[in-house]
């Protein structure tokens, strides 16, 4: 590979000095021409003169006319006869300044090779590091060839690998860390469902033996029975929440144009929360239904993609508490992903848990109003889409998160 | 290590050199032909050659003689500087057939600042002129060799003189740049129209080096040794 890029350099470099050589040769070839007369013109012009002197004794009147024209003649033969005896210098100044002129070529056109060559080196070798660093498994890696040809290309390509691998990583980070939250999950509602099932059936059949029994005794043990499932109820149906997240299925990915998928979302659920109003803006300056950008599709489950944005508005409208606010949707497209902003105007999360809002069980509610699983199964749905979910930003303003698809079928593993 | 394959770049260097090399003027110096000429002192301050060869009749020689150019007998003195240092002295004479008219006309400049000119009218007049003739090499006021001293006479003979080489060098660079303008300009107005400014500067710089190529090289020499007369004395 590397004699045929050196062979092809050479020939490239010997075909520019060529076509230099070739320019210049012209040049010097026309100005050369005009010593190559043969000799049989200078004997010819000789006998010519001799001609003019016999003319000018048969003509006498017109010997004046005559002279003109031999002493016109007689210059040229002689100027020719001077030529005649400095052929050989002339010929060995051609052939000099011929050979003087291919040099120059390639010399020339070896310099400017040599140049570009200097100037390729030094980003060669960044990009040489670059690339050994890329394959070294760094994700924060910077060529900083800002150049348009092929090298600042692959610079930029190399840079772009290194930040694809930094989210790919980011992306496994979040989904072990889940998935072992949900194994967790999965254990601890395991755990929990049979003793919860026994005690129910327990305390049914408790209250069962208590049924018709008008003593006061009896009736104070139903009221007590009666609580008890209550707080049964209420524990299996945390269980169920928990089994929930535990069980999150896989999604069901199907080609689906987003623009029109968001237009139902809007008309399904534009007065679904009482505190909160939808708008769908796609382009700067246009808010309402009608507005996303037609052809964006990407494979999605619709159900589970739902069930992330419904997600986030009802944490937007318990963030909001008893006054108003709106979330805004917006949709656009990249080369190779769909970006969907979902901004609130609340009052933003916490700092101290910005960092961790997409771990399990983390929430700002109150014990008992929420487990904060929301957003760990949101994420968890994205992750599944191959997509992500980010906290793009949050201030007292608001908040705005991004949810992340490819657009093209990602092959999982 | 020198060896057989070793040699080979030197003579390929030697052959290069000599190819890139400009001519030394001359050919090879021909022998004396028809004995020696002499020196004499004249007025005592002025050192001549006389008794010339004939050297005219050389084929070299005859040959350019009535061409119509100027034949140029370049005349060099050298003595040895064994004493008093060296002297060296030199004259020119010019020999031009007028091929119209039919004569020669002949011109000698030597040391003396003085030009004689002649006109004959037969190649038989000319052989007489020459062998008749008496050209100033050294001015003895300035330098004088020491008396008995070897001194060295070389004529080179050219066959044209200097302003008739220029201006064929001349006419050869306006007819190279003529070439080349009409080389590009095929349109009889463009070539009318076609002013020096315009004219290709690479043409132009190839012209001069083409033109300029041509030498005064000698077609042939001649060299002698004559001895200093006694009386050439340093005032």
């Amino acid at each position: 590979m590397r004699f045929r890029a050196v062979l092809i350099s050479v020939i490239l470099m010997g075909l520019a000095a060529l076509l230099v050589f070739h320019f210049f040769q012209r040049q010097l070839t026309r100005a050369s021409n005009v010593f190559a007369a043969p000799p049989e013109v200078l004997a010819g012009l000789e006998d010519s003169l001799e001609d003019l002197k016999h003319l000018a004794h048969l003509e006498p009147e017109r010997q004046a006319e005559y002279r003109r024209r031999f002493d016109q003649l007689e210059t040229t033969v002689q100027r020719l006869r001077i030529l005649e005896h400095g052929r050989a210098d002339l010929q060995k100044r051609y052939e000099q300044l011929l050979l003087a002129l291919f040099l120059i070529s390639v010399i020339a056109v070896t310099g400017i090779y040599a140049w570009r060559q200097s100037r390729h080196g030094p980003r060669l070798t960044r990009l040489q590091e670059a690339l050994r660093d890329l394959a070294a498994g760094s994700t924060e890696v910077r060529v900083g060839d800002r150049g348009r040809d092929t090298i600042g290309r692959i610079g930029r390509m190399v840079e772009h690998t290194s930040n694809v691998m930094a989210k790919d990583r980011q992306r496994l980070a979040s989904l072990e860390n889940l998935s072992s939250w949900q194994e967790a999950a999965r254990r601890h509602a395991h755990e929990m469902r049979t003793p919860l099932t026994t005690s129910r059936l327990e305390i049914e059949r408790l209250a069962e033996q208590l049924e018709g029994d008008p003593s006061q005794r009896a009736t104070e043990h139903r009221h007590l029975a009666e609580s008890a499932l209550e707080e049964l109820d209420r524990l299996s149906a945390f269980t169920r929440r928990f089994t929930s997240f535990a069980r999150l299925p896989r999604p069901r990915l199907l080609r689906q144009d987003l623009g029109h998928w968001i237009e139902e979302f809007f008309a399904a659920y534009q007065n679904a929360w009482d505190n909160l109003t939808l708008k769908v803006a796609t382009r700067p300056g246009i808010t309402g239904p009608n507005t996303t950008e037609p052809g964006i599709t990407a494979p999605v489950d619709r159900d589970m993609l739902r069930q992330v944005l419904v997600n986030l508005c009802d944490n937007a409208a318990t963030a909001l508490g008893a006054r108003s606010g709106s979330v805004a949707l917006s949709l656009t497209a990249e080369e190779n992903w769909v970006l969907l902003d979902v901004t609130d105007d609340g009052p933003g999360i916490p700092e101290d848990i910005r960092s961790r809002v997409f771990e399990p069980y983390t929430t700002t509610s109150t014990i008992g109003e929420g487990m904060g699983l929301g957003l760990a199964i949101s994420k968890k749905i994205m992750l599944d889409h191959h997509g992500n979910l980010e906290l793009l930003s949050s201030s007292a303003s608001g908040t705005t998160f991004r949810l992340t698809l490819p657009r093209r079928e990602a092959h999982s593993g | 290590m020198m060896n057989g394959k070793g040699s080979i770049p030197a003579i390929v260097l030697t052959g290069l050199l000599a190819w890139i090399s400009p001519p030394l003027a001359g050919d090879e110096s021909q022998a004396p032909e028809a004995g020696n000429p002499n020196l004499e002192i004249v007025e005592g301050d002025l050192l001549v050659l006389s008794g010339m060869p004939m050297i005219l009749n050389h084929e070299e020689v005859s040959r350019h003689l009535t061409t119509g150019l100027t034949t140029t007998f370049a005349f060099r003195f050298e003595t040895a500087a064994k004493v008093g240092g060296k002297a060296r002295g030199g004259a020119r004479v010019e020999i031009r057939y007028e091929l119209w008219d039919e004569v020669f006309h002949t011109v000698t400049l030597g040391m003396d600042g003085r030009p004689v000119r002649h006109q004959l009218t037969t190649l038989e007049e000319l052989h007489t002129w020459w062998r008749e003739l008496r050209v100033p090499l050294l001015d003895l006021r300035a330098r004088a060799p020491a008396s008995n001293a070897n001194g060295s006479i070389e004529i080179d003979i050219v066959p044209f003189s200097k302003a008739e080489r220029d201006d064929t060098q001349r006419w050869l660079y306006d007819s190279a740049l003529r070439a080349g303008s009409t080389a590009q300009s095929p349109s009889l107005e463009d070539r009318a129209d076609r002013s020096p400014t315009t004219r290709n500067s690479l043409e132009q710089v190839f012209g001069v080096l083409i033109a300029t190529s041509l030498r005064s090289r000698a077609v042939t020499s001649f060299r002698w040794q004559a001895k200093v007369p006694a009386g050439a004395t340093t005032p």
